[in-house]
């Protein structure tokens, strides 16, 4: 027991130990071991995914099928149903942790995500609207994000029309505030579509809403995929204008920034991951809000760290509340973004608490 | 053995009563073990008997295939050709086990949205899938089937998914027609006669059913049955067994507005109807569904709109169980027609 | 200064004569319009020579009165709440939709459903009520525990993370038992279903919580003024908070219990009767009380006569009024606008 103790303590240091190191390069060098542990972590989670599910197998087998040496079932088994699941579940993750970096760098305000500021609420209910109304079958892959991507977009158009005042400086709470509400409009919205519904697209929209990892064909996945690295790619390319902003709209313009540019291109990168999160994975509310947050106490606020340390944690969270929803008894049939809600509300709670 | 085979109902002690005299004469009748057609028959007259009417239970039926394997070729519904083995044992069934199970056919695993209470002896060792909607492959793999039974409205692309771990058969889900159903179960196993029998025990209820309310004076009556669902609605056409066995199969009038009413699709599924016009929908009989109970709901019984019918006035509302007829299959058949008949009769008790 | 005092009295004797008029309005044309038309003068009959045998008295007394009667208790409840909450956690924007009462309710409402599938009218309305009860509580520790330093956007996401996690909650349950047909009718709000022995049970709930309002309107009023000022007066800042808090309690619970869930009411009303009538608790919850009732029997009115003869859920319809009102607030809100 005193061992464990011992070795739990020496994590906690590791991750949330104050940033002693003096010299930028030894603070670089804890800030990559950390990101480093952090993906280490989350492959063990990944491999815990792996190992369990509906039909057993042995680790060993496991690690077999996965070095391309499986027997027929066991290839189907990892390569069909459970790699796709996992993979899709990082994937979210990853979008919907750097967006929400994206997102509360640009506003200054850590309680801003695609959840609070209303946009994954838009890119949801425009899918759903979509798939319920117009077409009952998903053929086209690439429909999807690009459909959630218009939903995210007006919305989050709307709410920066909203949330806005000419003149004024933006004001991050009163964008989120709208976000908040726009939020309910569209659950209203929902709630009339809902009417009209037969009870198989009700449990389907009921399902979406919550968060259910429900795209898990590798040809979905493989769009997600290329879509994140593309706009990922942007993200961090840009991850030191992110940091000049951060500081201050006026400092940023000082530091020759273009603002007005950089601020919507910004915003519409970090749209872009949430809608395509959104539409695969379904809406998982608080997860790009937590992420980014529980990321920043173990690098720092830094963009080029937090970004990639982000994206990890949101995954970690997202495969962990995966496999309970997977392997437990008493939970199957539960879609995943429930847990995350249940694990990611206290917190949130908490740091509204906290901030104050 | 023989009692097993009934269906029973949780708490029915009554009924056990009965069944265990009607076994007896069973026994005495065939002297011990006769073929499974003979004891569905004599089981059947008893039930006859016990409820006064010609309906009773589905005759039992036993797996007469053969075990050794045997693969033949086979063109489902959709038009796919799927070879697999007909005499398998290894089946699990993803939507519609009620028919299969009535075959006497033994599953691995059945549809886990619907728990067969009453019906346990049908199902033996089947085990409910947990994971119902979606369903998952990898629960299904675990089983190790060699053959999957599946609803006839899933995808092409869901059936070549699952078509990598056996072969795949889609059954008629949406037909409520029963020789339609039973006959094409009875092909996939090469069991036609036993197929047949199962088509002959429908024809022959409903027929029974339809002379029973002829009898009764009730077949040229209008009919309305209410339910409650956070508001006093009439259940649509469309997904309400008892709907079809009433209006279709046994030939029960509804008055105009009760029927636009319950095939107007384009708005909402079990719209409110307000108290004050609720008279306006009743028909000469009245049936009340209750949600899972056999019960009126109390938010029912004191609404002023439901007092004002006549039928409660005169107290004679039928009432059932809504949850009963959510399915269709042939096992159900017999507890789906006693429980209409029975409620049918208290809705007439002032026909005369 | 008192000046202005005077002028906001004569305006509340206005505002309130017109409220109680138009009050008298919405009872004659909800006796009269519904699923059918009613003549004035059968109305008149139904209430001073009742026959128990005609149908249309029996509808007017025993099925539109009780009903009506039912919206102005709802309305006047979730406007009061409302204004109180807003003072007492100094977040103009509270309201027992937003700040995730309702989904309590529902919660409670699902549980029953799931687990007590038998369950009669007071099982049904204790666990609801429970369930408001619960997240009332959860606020105001929330906003008690932050010492009044979280500010308005604070209090409402904490709300909005209250409600999603309550509605997660709720939907894996629906999910878990197939409930869905039946969920999505008792999260939408309605009060047709009421009859006389709702009220007899809401009733003294209703004239406890909205009496005592009153009674501790001025403690309210000084309370606002800051905490400092009001101990400076001598005013038991505990006991008024205590006080406020359950009669927000329940007052947010009569409304669940009879109607469901229904937002933005208590975001609206008492906004619109500052307006009205200035901050004097003594003057707005009265005003509250009545524009609240009002509110919610005119569009009771409206959803009996979009398609008469059928229900629409009234809280769907309130909620897509008041959404564009919750974003125009948030407009407006300049962090001064109230309270400093």
């Amino acid at each position: 027991m005193d061992r464990i103790g011992r070795i739990v303590a020496r994590a906690g240091r590791f991750f949330l130990g104050s940033r002693r190191e003096q010299t930028p390069a030894a603070r670089h060098k804890a800030r990559v071991m950390r990101i480093v542990a952090l993906a280490i972590l989350l492959l063990v989670v990944f491999l815990v995914g792996c190992c369990l599910g509906p039909y057993a197998l042995q680790i060993g087998d496991v690690v077999k099928t996965l070095l391309g040496q499986g027997t027929y079932k066991s290839n189907m088994v990892i390569f069909d149903f459970r790699l796709p699941r996992l993979c899709l579940a990082i994937l979210v993750g990853f979008g919907m942790g750097a967006s929400g970096v994206i997102m509360q760098g640009l506003l200054h305000n850590d309680l801003a995500s695609p959840g609070t500021l209303g946009v994954a609420d838009g890119s949801s209910l425009f899918v759903t609207l979509y798939v319920a109304l117009v077409s009952k079958q998903i053929d086209e892959p690439m429909l999807l994000p690009v459909l959630a991507l218009i939903g995210g977009l007006i919305s989050a158009g709307i709410i920066y029309l909203l949330g806005t005042k000419k003149g004024k400086p933006i004001s991050s709470t009163k964008l989120i505030m709208t976000g908040v509400a726009m939020g309910a409009c569209y659950g209203a919205v929902a709630t009339f579509a809902m009417y009209v519904l037969d009870e198989s697209q009700l449990e389907f929209i009921q399902r979406w809403q919550a968060g259910e990892l429900w795209g898990t064909e590798w040809q979905y996945i493989r769009v997600l995929f290329i879509w994140l690295v593309v706009f990922g790619f942007f993200a961090v390319r840009n991850a030191r204008i992110l940091n000049a902003i951060n500081l201050g709209y006026d400092i940023a313009t000082g530091l020759g920034v273009n603002v007005k540019l950089a601020f919507s291109g910004l915003a519409f990168l970090a749209v872009g991951m949430s809608s395509a999160s959104v539409a695969f994975g379904g809406n998982f509310f608080f997860l790009g809000l937590i992420g980014p947050h529980i990321a920043r106490r173990i690098v720092g606020s830094d963009t080029r760290y937090l970004l990639p340390a982000a994206g990890v944690t949101s995954s970690v969270i997202i495969v962990a509340a995966n496999i309970l929803v997977e392997n437990v008894e008493w939970f199957i049939n539960i879609p995943t973004g429930i847990f995350v809600s249940i694990l990611a509300v206290p917190y949130f709670l908490y740091l509204l608490m906290r901030a104050a | 053995m023989m009692m097993e085979k009934r269906n029973m109902r949780k708490g029915k002690t009554l009924l056990a009563l009965v069944l265990a005299v009607a076994m007896l004469f069973g026994m005495a009748g065939c002297g011990g073990e006769g073929s499974g057609q003979t004891d569905g028959q004599n089981g059947a007259e008893q039930e006859g008997i016990r409820t006064g009417t010609g309906l009773y239970a589905v005759p039992v039926i036993k797996d007469s295939r053969p075990e050794e394997p045997k693969e033949v070729t086979f063109t489902t519904l959709n038009g796919d050709e799927v070879t697999y083995n007909q005499n398998t044992r290894r089946i699990v069934c993803v939507f519609g086990s009620q028919d299969v199970v009535a075959f006497g056919i033994p599953l691995l695993a059945y549809e886990g949205s619907t728990e067969p209470v009453g019906y346990e002896s049908f199902y033996g060792d089947a085990e409910a899938l947990m994971n119902t909607s979606p369903f998952s492959p990898e629960e299904i793999l675990s089983y190790e089937p060699e053959l999957i039974l599946v609803n006839e409205r899933m995808s092409a692309s869901q059936i070549e998914r699952l078509s990598k771990i056996a072969p795949v058969i889609p059954l008629y889900t949406d037909s409520t027609d029963f020789a339609q159903r039973l006959s094409y179960i009875g092909e996939i196993f090469g069991m036609q006669e036993e197929a047949q029998e199962l088509i002959t025990y429908e024809e022959t209820l409903r027929e029974n059913m339809v002379k029973e309310l002829k009898d009764l004076g009730l077949s040229d009556r209008t009919l309305t049955i209410f339910t409650y669902l956070g508001n006093i609605s009439i259940p649509p056409m469309r997904g309400w067994f008892m709907n079809t066995i009433l209006y279709e199969y046994v030939g029960m009038k509804r008055t105009d507005k009760v029927k636009e009413f319950m095939e107007d699709e384009s708005g909402v599924a079990y719209e409110a109807i307000s108290s004050e016009k609720l008279k306006e929908y009743e028909g000469d009989l009245v049936l009340f569904a209750g949600d899972g109970v056999k019960t009126i709901s109390t938010y029912v019984t004191e609404n002023v709109g439901w007092k004002s019918l006549d039928a409660v006035k005169e107290d004679r509302v039928g009432v059932i169980d809504m949850s009963v007829y959510a399915q269709k299959g042939v096992i159900l058949l017999y507890e789906q027609y006693a429980q209409l008949l029975e409620a049918l009769k208290a809705a007439g008790k002032i026909a005369s | 200064m008192s000046k202005e005092k005077a002028n906001n009295q004569t305006r509340f004797l206005v505002f309130i004569t017109i409220g109680l008029v138009l009050v008298a309005v919405a009872f004659f044309l909800t006796m009269c319009f519904g699923a059918t038309r009613i003549s004035a003068g059968e109305v008149f009959d139904a209430f001073f020579r009742f026959d128990s045998s005609n149908f249309t008295h029996v509808t007017v007394r025993d099925i539109r009165l009780p009903r009506f009667l039912a919206d102005l208790i709802v309305g006047a409840s979730l406007s009061v709440a409302g204004a109180i909450m807003q003072g007492t956690t100094k977040n103009p924007m509270a309201d027992s939709g937003i700040m995730g009462i309702s989904s309590g309710a529902t919660l409670g409402v699902v549980i029953v459903l799931a687990f007590f599938p038998g369950a009669g009218r007071f099982l049904k309305m204790g666990i609801s009520a429970a369930g408001a009860g619960f997240v009332t509580l959860l606020i105001y520790l929330i906003a008690y525990a932050g010492k009044g330093r979280i500010t308005p956007e604070r209090m409402v996401l904490s709300g909005m993370a209250i409600s999603t996690l309550l509605s997660s909650i709720t939907t894996a349950i629906i999910l878990k038992n197939g409930l869905m047909t039946q969920m999505v009718r008792y999260t939408s709000g309605s009060s047709a279903n009421t009859i006389w022995k709702d009220l007899a049970i809401a009733v003294p709930f209703f004239a406890a919580g909205i009496v005592t309002s009153i009674v501790i309107a001025r403690s309210l009023t000084v309370m606002n003024l800051g905490e400092d000022v009001s101990k400076g007066l001598g005013a038991n800042t505990t006991l008024i908070k205590t006080l406020s808090t359950i009669i927000v309690l329940i007052l947010s619970a009569v409304a669940v219990i009879i109607i469901g869930p229904v937002g933005y009411i208590g975001l609206m009303i008492p906004y619109i009767s500052r307006y009205m009538v200035g901050t004097d608790y003594r003057l707005v919850l009265p005003t509250c009380a009545v524009y609240g009732a009002l509110f919610v029997s005119i569009v009771d009115l409206a959803a009996k006569n979009v398609k008469p003869g059928m229900e629409y859920p009234i809280g769907l319809l309130i909620t897509m009024i008041g959404v564009p009102f919750f974003v125009y607030v948030s407009r407006r809100q300049e962090g001064d606008q109230f309270y400093g």
